[in-house]
């Protein structure tokens, strides 16, 4: 009886807000906020004792591969074995008119972690949506991804070696244009804060100011024109920089601190062949990046006075393609070939050459329905790792593997292209 | 002189944009083929239709790429089916399209929602399947509902483009006459078929047996959305010894091994019904759609 009348009630609101009687809108907005878990879990071995994850990321770079002032912590550092990486709550849903709403906690080894919370704005004006809060940024291709829809399990080596283990993920704003083009052209700026991984560290030094925010910033571009009802193609150019960068190369009883700027930028391309059979059978992607990053830093603060005032620059570069193919229905195999540091060189006084990394990674995905998954994924990695004291680059070798199981519960929201 | 003539010219000018506008068609963006088929016959040169999936295509999984995106970000009016079949792809094409004219009624039509659903559930639960929580969304597959929705869609773009409604009405009582006379005939033409259990792959398939007056007798899919298993084959295989269904029934996007191992297993006939319009050489439009699948369906009596 109550529900006859509750729902004579709602339809009669229905009823008056639109002079349609249902409510016709995208069925998203049924369950409001929409509440979904995903569930991430690997088993991972290496046949270093289990120091590879530890070997990538001390992988040679122009961003902190010195490790000072990071906060560490990644999907969670890996043990041989069984490890869960990641149990994520997401609650999303429409505000009001304007805007839309997103949360997500990640719960990773006993730390809870708000990987992104924000505010969108819906139909603002035609083509313009501007989001507000912490994100990951838009820019290249696989950065704006979940890792729920990584098609390998792990995050690549190139965005691990400028941003760390989540990627460019910031306090901010984001503004972006679609302009009504007969082919799809997206525009966007970003805002970040500056508090992030590797490419946006600060240092904690009495001597050092942190800049007011925002201190880094994002351009990116992207366009896919048309080529036919089966296939997309899409390219993109991004630029980040960053205003405020700190190291800290301090050897006790020394101290040596710097700071300066550092600049990114990207190209990518992503080719998306779409499934001719079922279930993704036939479904092929192609997918590739490339990130080139310059640093300027000053040395600030040194116990030798000579060294004030001195430059010290970096140049680095990453790249990794990747082919992901549908052989069978709920069956892919993807491979993945990456490499960090075409040009890795830090010049103080001398050049250092930091070295090069490579990773081959296999992998093959299994999705039952579509709301699992179970992936096999085996890499062979030759990882450079720069000794200080020596200044030589060493190069580490070995074989990861990986067992994952992803789920998600409740509401399973779209996917991106 | 020289004033006149470049006001003259301006006047033009401002003349010749707003009358180009004023003819501009209303661009329609359409989730299937069958809501193409549909919007076109009701629109006729008033519209501009583009269209996200083909018959070929499983609409449970369409991937939202920028080029669908686009088509959005550029449309008058989007035109789905609802109750979740597009949930995978749709939200993300109207949120990054980012185009206010689609976001709700009158610019967004859902079809489902003019019309009852069939096999709606009180308690969803993702054990039992990729089902809908609004019922089963094939709806269009039922010409009477279908003319439902031909109905609501008229209207629709009556509201929409008001300086042509008399256009719309009367394209509508063109198809409603047509699509009457046409389900009579079928109807007549596919009563020998009532009372006949058909296997299906998908369950998509429920509104058209219906209307016929055929039982779905099972499915190849243990649950919707679930590829066949061969366990689940197996007691297929069994049920059909024991009472034998008249056919067995795929789209054309459908996997083909496992209506093919059941076909060879127990000697019914697998017939590949078009679906949608496109999906065979005979289903141009939606006449041409429902009377290839009802004479295909005729024809499974012969096929061993």
């Amino acid at each position: 009886m109550n529900k006859t009348i509750l729902s004579a009630a709602l339809a009669a609101t229905a009823f008056c807000v639109s002079p349609f009687s249902k409510a016709e809108s995208s069925n998203e907005t049924s369950f409001n906020p929409k509440i979904s878990v995903i569930l991430d879990g690997v088993y991972y071995s290496d046949n270093k004792d289990g120091n590879g994850i530890e070997h990538i990321e001390e992988m040679s770079g122009i961003l902190g591969s010195h490790g000072h002032g990071e906060d560490e912590h990644g999907h969670g550092e890996l043990e041989r074995g069984f490890n869960i990486r990641e149990a994520e709550l997401t609650l999303s849903g429409t505000v009001d008119p304007l805007l839309d709403a997103w949360m997500t906690v990640a719960f990773s080894n006993g730390e809870t972690e708000i990987e992104e919370a924000y505010v969108e704005t819906r139909a603002l004006t035609s083509g313009w949506k501007i989001k507000a809060g912490k994100f990951l940024s838009g820019i290249g291709y696989h950065n704006e991804q979940h890792l729920h829809s990584w098609s390998f399990s792990d995050q690549t080596l190139a965005h691990q070696t400028f941003f760390g283990d989540h990627g460019l993920v910031d306090s901010g704003l984001q503004v972006t244009y679609l302009p009504a083009t007969p082919i799809y052209t997206l525009v966007g700026v970003e805002l970040f804060q500056g508090e992030q991984d590797k490419f946006g560290a600060l240092v904690d030094h009495d001597d050092l100011e942190e800049d007011a925010g925002p201190r880094l910033s994002t351009f990116f571009a992207k366009i896919a024109p048309e080529i036919s009802t089966g296939s997309e193609l899409q390219l993109g150019v991004s630029v980040v920089r960053n205003a405020q960068h700190q190291e800290d190369h301090s050897e006790d009883p020394d101290v040596e601190v710097l700071e300066g700027d550092i600049l990114l930028w990207g190209l990518d391309a992503v080719f998306k062949k779409l499934p001719t059979g079922s279930y993704g059978e036939g479904g092929l992607t192609l997918q590739a990046e490339y990130f080139n990053v310059k640093k300027d830093l000053t040395i600030e603060v040194a116990s030798d006075a000579d060294e004030l005032g001195e430059e010290v620059t970096g140049k680095q570069d990453a790249f990794y393609l990747q082919a992901v193919y549908g052989i069978a229905p709920r069956w892919s195999v993807g491979a993945r070939y990456e490499k960090v540091g075409f040009v890795n060189e830090v010049k103080e006084e001398s050049t250092d050459e930091l070295g090069d990394s490579r990773r081959v990674s296999l992998a093959a995905t299994w999705q039952p329905t579509e709301y699992s998954k179970f992936r096999l994924q085996f890499a062979r990695a030759d990882i450079s790792e720069f000794d200080e004291d020596a200044g030589l680059a060493k190069s580490e070798k070995f074989n990861q593997i990986y067992l994952q199981y992803n789920v998600s519960l409740g509401a399973h929201g779209a996917h991106q292209f | 002189m020289m004033k006149k003539i470049l006001w003259q010219l301006c006047v033009l000018c401002v003349l010749g944009v707003s009358s180009t506008s004023a003819l501009a068609d209303i661009r329609v963006f359409t989730c299937e083929p069958e809501l193409e088929a549909l919007v076109k016959t009701l629109g006729g040169d008033k519209v501009t239709v583009s269209v996200a999936t083909h018959a070929k295509q499983d609409v449970h999984h369409i991937q939202a790429r920028p080029s669908l995106i686009n088509k959005v970000r550029r449309a008058d009016m989007v035109v789905c089916t609802g109750a979740s079949l597009e949930v995978g792809w749709l939200p993300v094409l109207l949120k990054k399209g980012a185009n206010p004219a689609v976001q709700k009624a009158p610019g967004l039509f859902m079809a489902a929602e003019h019309v009852d659903l069939l096999g709606q559930v009180e308690v969803v639960d993702r054990s039992k399947g990729d089902v809908h929580p609004e019922g089963n969304p094939h709806a269009f597959q039922d010409p009477n509902r279908l003319l439902l929705i031909a109905e609501a869609l008229a209207e629709r773009l009556a509201v929409l483009d008001s300086d042509n409604k008399a256009y719309y009405v009367n394209r509508f009582a063109d198809f409603k006459g047509r699509w009457l006379a046409a389900i009579a005939e079928w109807e007549k033409k596919a009563a020998p078929l009532k009372g006949k259990g058909v296997v299906v792959h998908h369950k998509s398939w429920g509104y058209f047996l219906n209307w016929l007056g055929m039982n779905m007798v099972a499915s190849i899919e243990p649950l919707p959305g679930i590829p066949p298993t061969t366990s689940h084959l197996s007691k297929l295989v069994k049920k059909m010894e024991s009472e034998p269904a008249y056919a067995i029934v795929r789209a054309p996007y459908t996997d083909k091994k496992g209506s093919l191992w059941l076909s060879k297993r127990t000697n019914i006939c697998v017939v590949e019904l078009a679906y949608t319009v496109g999906g065979s050489k005979q289903a141009l439009d939606l006449f041409g759609l429902f009377d290839s699948m009802i004479d295909q369906l005729l024809e499974a009596k012969d096929c061993q």
